[in-house]
């Protein structure tokens, strides 16, 4: 399911305009992410959280040319579905 | 900070940002989880263009371990869901990463210690649930990288430095030495002596300053770790002035040992002078007209000349070092003091100090430990052809370094 028929199927169901839908999606969006680099956990119940993790540097060999990189430390977003979630789509 | 955001202070935060009342923003909020949960429920891969992709894969079923009990079992097959987040998401949470860039390393820089205690922290961090000291511990570590070349710096300069202390008792010492002798000798230089001196004074300068190496070491740990380098400064500059003290001691008494055959020599030497060249000093002009005087004048050279010879067959410890290898057979005897020590022996009559496992060959009857020799030990001093060495053989010099490893080993 793409962007615009997750938004279409919300907007249906709510009884709402499509870009009052998009606006909202996209300012969870930007809220979520400003959450995250705050390191705030986001949860949300019976979906999962969407948690900050640091992935550490690491030393990889580069396929290709076969050199060692360095590569450097980075923080992600990390999506815990609970476990109704998990019980659902098994 | 750390905080965990649930539904409701979500719907908060959205009605705030867009300005709508609280009540939609949750209607829309639980519409949006539960059309995303009945998707995934479907099987359906959900993109969210402002979040990210929700996708559902498939898990193959496995075997796997019991670990308690051993128990062979299998792990059916599920579905499971990842979240990839989406690039403009991902990008603006690892903005504070942002500047880091992948970089080719080269293959000798594997083992710099630096690398693997960072790659510690990182994984230190990431266990760790305050999120802030992670993201604040890789600039932390950055910045004492980057104050780390400075205190190293600083060390160098303090070891130069010391180095240069340590220096300076030498060259001082060494112009003592020589206007003392300058002013004991009356205008005899014998410059071989003299440089003799200086480089005895310089090995016990080596010496000490060998010693306190280790300390330099400890130094730079210590210094890398806490920052008050100045008392550890003083300690090393007490050490260095120790050291000094020492040696000017060892100094004075060589030189006085020395300046008593100097001034024999001395003796003979001038009356010599006035003897053969004519040229007589104001001291001798009131001896020149009488004959007599003169007979006793040469009688008193041949016996300080005897006497002189008698010296340096009985001493030869500080004539030999005019003549490194003696040619004549016949041994001779020395004494071991608290400043003599077989290698300055070796030093003397052979010319180098590594010979000095000959000399405790010879002895080795009545010595000991080579290190824990009493002093007062006489011992004799074999003339290196009973041994067939030649100590401008860099080869001789070899199998006599490797001959005091086994003195040494024979006493552990």
């Amino acid at each position: 399911m793409d962007n615009r028929t997750f938004i279409d199927k919300i907007a249906e169901k709510t009884g709402r305009s499509r870009e009052e839908i998009s606006d909202l999606t996209e300012s969870l969006g930007v809220i979520v992410a400003e959450a995250i680099k705050d390191g705030d956990i986001v949860a949300i119940p019976s979906v999962g959280t969407f948690e900050p993790k640091l992935r550490a540097e690491r030393i990889t060999i580069h396929p290709s040319s076969g050199k060692k990189m360095l590569i450097p430390p980075k923080l992600t977003i990390n999506f815990k579905p609970s476990s109704l979630l998990k019980q659902k789509i098994r | 900070m750390n905080e965990k955001i649930t539904l409701p202070t979500l719907v908060s935060l959205l009605a705030d940002k867009t300005g709508k009342q609280k009540k939609q923003c949750e209607d829309f909020l639980r519409e949006f989880f539960n059309t995303l949960v009945d998707a995934m429920e479907a099987g359906e891969n959900v993109r969210i263009k402002s979040l990210g992709t929700f996708k559902v894969v498939a898990v193959e079923p496995r075997k796997s371990v019991n670990v308690n009990t051993g128990e062979q079992m299998e792990i059916p097959g599920h579905n499971k869901i990842v979240f990839v987040p989406a690039k403009e998401l991902a990008e603006e949470v690892n903005a504070p990463f942002a500047m880091f860039e992948s970089i080719e390393i080269p293959d000798n820089a594997l083992e710099d210690p630096l690398l693997s205690s960072e790659s510690e922290s990182a994984a230190q961090a990431e266990e760790d649930p305050l999120l802030s000291s992670a993201i604040s511990d890789p600039s932390e570590s950055e910045a004492q990288a980057e104050e780390d070349p400075l205190p190293s710096s600083a060390i160098s300069d303090q070891t130069v430095s010391a180095a240069q202390a340590e220096e300076g008792p030498l060259p001082s010492s060494a112009i003592s030495d020589q206007t003392v002798s300058a002013a004991q000798a009356a205008g005899y230089p014998e410059p071989d002596e003299d440089s003799d001196e200086n480089e005895q004074e310089f090995e016990i300068e080596n010496e000490s300053g060998l010693d306190s190496f280790p300390i330099v070491s400890q130094l730079n740990e210590e210094h890398t770790e806490t920052r008050r380098n100045y008392r550890f400064l003083l300690g090393f500059a007490c050490g260095v002035a120790c050291a000094a003290v020492i040696c000017l001691c060892a100094y004075l008494f060589f030189f006085e040992k020395w300046v008593a055959t100097v001034s024999e020599e001395k003796n003979t030497e001038v009356s010599v002078q006035a003897e053969t060249s004519g040229q007589l000093t104001d001291a001798d002009v009131r001896q020149v007209p009488e004959p007599d005087v003169l007979d006793s004048d040469k009688k008193d050279l041949i016996e300080a000349s005897d006497a002189d010879s008698k010296n340096e067959q009985m001493a030869k410890t500080e004539q030999t070092a005019e003549v490194p290898t003696r040619p004549s057979d016949e041994p001779v005897y020395d004494t071991i003091t608290k400043t003599r020590y077989l290698t300055t022996m070796a030093k003397e009559h052979y010319g180098n100090y590594n010979l000095w496992p000959y000399i405790y060959e010879e002895n080795k009857a009545i010595l000991g430990h080579p290190d824990r020799i009493r002093p007062g030990t006489k011992v004799i001093v074999p003339p290196l052809s009973k041994y067939g060495v030649n100590p401008s053989d860099p080869d001789d010099i070899a199998k006599a370094k490797k001959k005091g490893v086994e003195i040494y080993a024979r006493y552990q």
